[in-house]
């Protein structure tokens, strides 16, 4: 079976991370945006949880290459601003800046702390929320795109080098994003009472799973009709060796599941003791589908088998396989 | 244009003796299972009239070097006075990157984790000699020149530049 293999589970949980980190940050800040102290300990946890997640996906990154203690110096290893690793790796370091400050100015012990000492920063804490979410957005939004983009950019792997591809990963970094923060906002229901806010972010979650699954349709059935390295390729998912993981996980555990769970929810068919399962049960496989789907798409992005017309030609046709 | 080093290959005159790579591998005394030249059959045809040709391909240090464009730290490098596609190993972080852009799969990666390839033997060349791959090659099937030269060496025969986006430099004939 050939698959790549390179870029393994590692690499895909750092794009599924920053995916994820990006997607929480997304939904923390425009809560707070829209509501602002109401809803304080799901925006805390949004913010805290997207910090996190890209704190680990990127040291995935790092455990992944083979030089990490020298990829840690960032101003030494990441200089060629035309690759876009390096504006991925700075844009890394940004989010997870701009994340973790934002989490601890929703964070009480440390803002009284901090306000302690510089009076302003407690007086002024409305405006820095505001000005750290609306910026986020940008930045997290950004770190989303950049996971796609990163793989969108090489041009000899057919399968990856598409604008579909950001445009996906961004639909299911936002999709697992919500999930995340809604799980919460479920778990501290009784708490504070965001009922309200559940069933807007459960309808958030299917819409996003909506436009997630018109992505993941138009970006295939593009490979399908593509060039035959990409027709190989996206074979593997559909219909060759990567064919079970991709229609059952990706498909059925990481689209189908959440989609009927957020669903029955807003339906109100379920009581509220089952209730706190199901959610969970939507929002686990919801995170192994957005796993899942890194690592397939990452495994099925097979190399052009031949980049020159010419060396086919000499060799009369045949495809030749580095 | 500036001057630029490249190979030419006769496919004909090569008898699948694996000396050339053999050859490289002792010149740079690289790790088990890394190839900076290899040699590989392409098959073509299907039962009962298969047939193969023998290739012998190292990095086609190209013109627009998509390794380089890539490369987040620098440490890929195409030198300006002979066309050269280095990496530098102290610079190198090991992330794959430049394997995931060259369109021939060349970028290999050693036990210290950092990237490696043909390097047209540059200690030899600036001792006045040629590669050790065209130097060992027994049949003459591999040589080594600026474009230029090659070109014109090439005339007589059914060849045709390596042709890819990145522009390698490289010459196949029959």
């Amino acid at each position: 079976m050939t698959i790549q293999d390179t870029w393994g589970w590692l690499v895909a949980i750092y794009l599924f991370l920053g995916g994820l980190g990006a997607g929480a940050f997304v939904v923390a800040a425009v809560i707070s945006l829209a509501t602002g102290e109401r809803f304080k300990s799901t925006v805390r946890f949004g913010a805290w949880a997207s910090a996190i997640a890209i704190a680990v996906g990127t040291l995935c990154l790092l455990l992944d290459v083979g030089k990490p203690l020298r990829a840690l110096v960032l101003f030494r290893s990441f200089v060629n601003f035309g690759s876009w690793m390096t504006r991925g790796a700075w844009l890394l370091f940004g989010a997870i800046l701009f994340d973790g400050l934002f989490a601890l100015f929703w964070t009480e012990p440390v803002l009284n702390w901090v306000g302690g000492r510089w009076k302003f920063v407690a007086e002024q804490r409305k405006v820095f929320r505001v000005i750290l979410a609306v910026l986020g957005i940008f930045v997290n939004l950004g770190v989303a795109m950049y996971t796609g983009v990163l793989l969108g950019v090489l041009q000899f792997r057919p399968f990856w080098h598409t604008w579909w591809l950001p445009a996906l990963f961004t639909a299911s970094a936002l999709d697992t994003g919500v999930g995340l923060v809604t799980g919460y906002a479920t778990l501290r229901e009784r708490a504070e009472g965001p009922r309200t806010l559940r069933n807007i972010l459960e309808g958030c979650i299917i819409v996003l799973i909506l436009i997630e699954a018109a992505v993941l349709y138009l970006y295939l059935s593009h490979m399908l009709k593509a060039s035959p390295d990409a027709i190989r390729s996206a074979e593997l998912l559909t219909s060759g060796a990567l064919r079970v993981p991709f229609w059952f996980v990706v498909v059925g555990l990481g689209l189908g599941v959440p989609l009927i769970v957020c669903a029955t929810q807003l339906g109100g068919l379920l009581k509220q003791r089952a209730a706190l399962v199901v959610p969970l049960i939507g929002l686990i496989s919801c995170l192994i589908g957005g796993w899942t789907l890194r690592y397939l798409v990452l495994s099925a992005g097979l190399p052009q088998m031949l980049a020159s017309p010419a060396l086919e030609q000499i060799l009369q046709g045949v495809k030749f396989i580095p | 244009m500036a001057k630029q080093y490249g190979f030419w290959i006769e496919i004909d005159r090569c008898v699948e003796c694996y000396a050339c790579e053999v050859a490289c591998k002792a010149e740079h005394n690289v790790d088990l299972g890394i190839k900076w030249r290899r040699v590989t059959n392409v098959w073509s045809g299907s039962f009962p009239n298969v047939t193969f040709k023998t290739i012998s391909l190292s990095c086609m240090h190209c013109e627009k070097p998509a390794c380089e464009a890539v490369c987040p730290t620098g440490a890929i490098k195409k030198q300006p006075g002979t066309g050269i596609v280095t990496v530098d190993q102290t610079k190198c972080i090991g992330c794959h990157y430049c394997f995931f852009a060259c369109p021939f799969g060349v970028p290999q990666y050693g036990k210290d984790g950092t990237m490696q390839k043909c390097n047209m033997c540059a200690e030899r060349l600036a001792k006045g000699q040629e590669p050790k791959c065209v130097s060992t090659c027994p049949g003459n099937a591999l040589h080594f020149g600026t474009m230029e030269e090659l070109s014109k060496l090439a005339q007589e025969k059914v060849a045709k530049k390596l042709a890819a986006s990145t522009n390698p430099s490289v010459i196949i004939s029959k």
